[in-house]
């Protein structure tokens, strides 16, 4: 690592009076895997959008590209010196094969006036994924391949037309990865490491940044707090640098070992839940029984069922139960999401995805969504009263800014998932079903959340977390199912809850 | 904003006193008023009211004598009150995510089945009147069901069902314009004044009214919107979204259905074609209207200023003796302009 890829100097950028990026002074070495690290707003979309060519900096900043100056806010110029970037979204599109979609951006192979020579076509793209070392078959429509066949044609089609040295920027590639593919992820940016890119790899998770990047680089307010080897770090440093202080209860050892709250787990009277025979689409049988006030994790990788199962529940896809339970009531007659609401069960699906919130509403109107009545007399909404409901619950749940007519489209990652929890938690719910709670939210509010979750726990609600990020049920439950092909496998509690003993059950 | 206060003022489970809801004080939001004034009359908010303004501006120049006066007034007022109701009853339906491009066909309908119950019984226009609404809105209910139960996308299904709509009227009106006892019904409604402004004008703002009232006061208006602008949520938060948007089909029915009824007591006659041509330009004005006042909500509000926009537009325009081509050029115009200074407003 002695020649310098890209050489970032003095770069500031003033948005509308606000410091995005204050001095950011730093050098990215050719050939290494670089991590940009940093909450939401620290300046990392900033300065990936500069180099992108999308902003232009304050003046006085200068950005080298293996040697040759980068002439600010042009697209093409940035492609033209080798920039290649990876948006987190990929520009993909599904019903198209990788030869589609890689002549989508490089263009069709065509005469005027003659069909597109098809195996032209998929010749130079073979000739591209030899080149990158990529393995994605080339005419199956990329929405039925592997999430992680997507990300990699998107890798590979950016770095089509690259002369030689390229740099190439990854923007949270694994957030939409089930962790199984995340080595492939990792293997496909060692290969294309290995052909002379350099990687500038911008992500939360912290796991995946010890595994794939040879520096790191933190950002916080604008400001950069460091460059440094991966190796010197522990993951308790890299917290510090990224959030500025070490969360309270951020220690995974100690969170393994300590004995879990007992009072999480009530003992008295019927349970909160118990279902009994689950079917869905892909959850093959499933028994649950929930006490109140229990967090309930449930692992397991894709199409195992832990994707479905609390969609099953309420019934948001079709399914059927042998028998349902709640507080010791049956409940019979069938199940609708309608009906889950009203029996006190509130679904946050993952990563703020499809269903969890209204992108075009306030926050206030959000919130008050699932119980529209307590904010309303015979039909008529009061503004005040649901203004006053939503203002609760921001302060509650600290959501921010804690503005009630704020859009929820414009707030970060953090304080959405903050606004569907308090949606839910607005109808005074009994169980709380949570998909990957934390998926796309960074540090600090994820530490936000889990004890949010915990506080509502301890008031009684049962909640069931359904993770693909094996930190959320090893900081939060004391009792996890595995499921593997529509089966709960196995059940791991307290201490027996570890991230290798996690893995290790994936695997199996 | 410091991470520091941030975390440590997050509740602990090691202390209980935390999990305790804080007793809660209601402190109103931060007002900022004279921003919030800037914002209502920003162009964003109302650009078609000044572009309203320009228009009449630029006829009263070009037509001192004949344009600013009280009789150009209740024309526009009288031209505007078809289109507007018949936009306003788009205004529903489209705030719940569906078309319904059905309510042009179903006023040519209305005024001649009214016609047509005119003609062959002995009915009182004031019977005759809610029984061809109660037709229409049966019409809705079909609508509904095509779009609903049987999840016909709604653009082509009320496309299909508008056609066999238009079918039905022309066989019902024998492919003739009706006027049999229709000026009964011109003296019930379509004539009659109140303050020298005929009662169309009256039923339109009324129709206005509530349905912004219903859309923007009521739970049933907030989950319409709520399931317009997505449907799973509003499905996972409980809602009864196929109940909505079968409802806002019953509404753009009875709504249309009013409309085709006032415009036949208007002419004295039921033309069994001159209920299509009123679709388009009140589409149009719906989705001008929803850059309005609500930043993108489909609203009565914003569709009854572009209808009138444009109404005073045409006017103008044939006072001014302008070509017979000259109106469609004035709307195409229009519509394109006013949508693209919003949208550039926007970004």
């Amino acid at each position: 690592m002695t020649a310098a890829a890209v050489e970032i100097e003095r770069l500031s950028k003033t948005f509308s009076g606000q410091r995005a990026l204050v001095d950011v002074s730093l050098t990215i070495s050719a050939g290494e895997v670089h991590g940009l690290l940093g909450e939401n707003g620290s300046g990392k979309s900033t300065l990936i959008k500069i180099l992108s060519g999308f902003h232009s900096p304050n003046s006085g900043a200068a950005v080298a590209i293996y040697g040759q100056q980068l002439k600010f806010g042009s697209a093409a110029e940035s492609a033209r010196l080798g920039l290649r970037f990876v948006h987190q979204n990929l520009g993909i599109i599904k019903q198209m094969s990788a030869v589609e979609n890689v002549a989508m951006t490089s263009g069709f192979n065509v005469r005027p006036g003659f069909p597109i020579r098809l195996t032209q076509q998929a010749k130079r793209v073979q000739a591209l994924f030899d080149r990158f070392g990529a393995d994605v078959d080339l005419w199956t429509p990329l929405g039925k391949c592997r999430a992680i066949d997507r990300t990699i044609v998107a890798i590979v089609r950016a770095l089509d037309g690259l002369e030689e040295n390229g740099v190439l920027v990854l923007d949270e590639p694994t957030a939409a990865l089930p962790p199984e593919e995340v080595e492939h992820l990792f293997e496909t940016v060692r290969e294309v490491t290995k052909r002379g890119v350099t990687t500038l790899y911008v992500s939360h998770r912290l796991d995946e940044v010890f595994q794939i990047v040879n520096r790191v680089s933190v950002l916080r307010d604008g400001v950069l707090q460091g460059t440094r080897k991966i190796g010197e770090l522990d993951k308790r440093e890299l917290v510090r640098m990224i959030v500025g202080s070490l969360p309270a209860r951020f220690d995974d050892h100690a969170a393994q070992s300590e004995p879990r709250d007992a009072s999480n787990r009530a003992g008295d009277g019927p349970p909160r839940l118990r279902v009994q025979g689950l079917r869905s689409g892909t959850v093959k049988h499933a028994d649950l029984e929930i006490a109140s006030g229990e967090i309930v994790g449930v692992a397991g990788l894709i199409g195992s069922g832990r994707d479905e199962l609390a969609r099953a529940l309420i019934a948001a896809v079709p399914s059927r139960t042998d028998g349902l339970w709640l507080d010791g009531k049956p409940i019979t007659g069938r199940m609708t999401p309608r009906r889950a609401r009203s029996m006190g069960l509130g679904y946050v699906p993952g990563n703020r995805g499809e269903g969890s919130a209204v992108a075009l509403f306030d926050v206030r109107e959000n919130i008050t969504l699932t119980n529209l009545r307590s904010v309303s007399d015979a039909g008529r909404l009061s503004r005040a009263k649901e203004t006053r409901r939503a203002i609760d619950w921001i302060r509650d749940l600290d959501i921010r800014p804690p503005d009630p007519n704020r859009r929820f489209s414009l707030l970060s990652g953090g304080n959405q998932q903050k606004t569907v929890l308090a949606k839910w938690f607005n109808i005074a719910p009994r169980l709380m079903l949570v998909d990957d709670p934390t998926a796309g939210v960074d540090v600090g509010a994820r530490h936000a959340i889990y004890d949010l979750i915990r506080a509502k726990a301890g008031e009684g609600v049962s909640f069931l977390v359904c993770s693909t990020d094996n930190e959320d049920l090893v900081e939060l439950c004391p009792r996890v199912l595995v499921m593997r092909d529509g089966l709960i496998a196995a059940e791991l509690r307290d201490t027996a809850i570890t991230y290798e003993k996690l893995l290790m059950e994936d695997d199996q | 904003m410091t991470r520091e206060n941030e975390l440590t003022a997050m509740p602990r489970e090691t202390e209980p006193t935390a999990i305790e809801p804080e007793p809660r004080t209601y402190q109103p939001p931060l007002k900022r008023a004279s921003t919030s004034w800037k914002s209502a009359l920003s162009f964003r908010t109302i650009g078609a009211i000044y572009v309203w303004i320009v228009i009449i501006i630029f006829f009263s120049i070009l037509d001192p004598h004949l344009f600013p006066t009280v009789a150009t007034l209740h024309q526009v007022l009288e031209e505007g009150a078809i289109s507007g109701l018949i936009a306003i009853s788009l205004v529903i339906p489209l705030a719940s995510g569906e078309f319904d491009i059905s309510v042009g066909y179903i006023a040519g309908f209305s005024g001649v089945l009214a016609a047509w119950f005119l003609a062959n019984t002995g009915m009182s226009p004031w019977l005759v009147i809610p029984l061809t609404m109660l037709c229409t809105t049966a019409i809705g209910a079909v609508n509904g069901f095509v779009v609903v139960v049987l999840k016909v996308n709604s653009l082509i299904g009320t496309l299909g069902t508008g056609a066999i709509i238009l079918a039905a009227t022309g066989g019902i009106a024998n492919q003739q314009v009706m006027t049999t006892r229709v000026l009964a019904l011109s003296n019930a409604v379509g004539n009659r004044q109140v303050w020298g402004i005929t009662l169309p004008v009256f039923v339109m703002v009324g129709a206005m009214l509530i349905v912004g009232y219903v859309l923007e006061q009521t739970t049933t208006g907030r989950a319409w919107y709520a399931v317009g602008f997505d449907a799973a949520v509003a499905r996972l938060a409980g809602l009864r979204t196929k109940m909505l948007q079968f409802s806002a089909f019953l509404i753009s029915g009875l709504i249309s259905g009013l409309a085709g009824i006032i415009l036949a007591a208007t002419v004295g006659a039921a033309d069994p074609t001159a209920g299509p041509s009123y679709l388009l330009p009140s589409f149009a004005a719906v989705f001008l209207g929803a850059t309005q006042f609500r930043h993108g909500r489909f609203n009565p509000w914003g569709a009854v200023v572009a209808v009138l926009m444009l109404s005073t537009g045409e006017v103008g325009l044939s006072l001014a003796d302008a070509p017979e081509w000259a109106p469609n050029v004035f709307l195409g115009v229009v519509l394109i302009t006013a949508l693209a200074i919003t949208r550039a407003e926007q970004s």
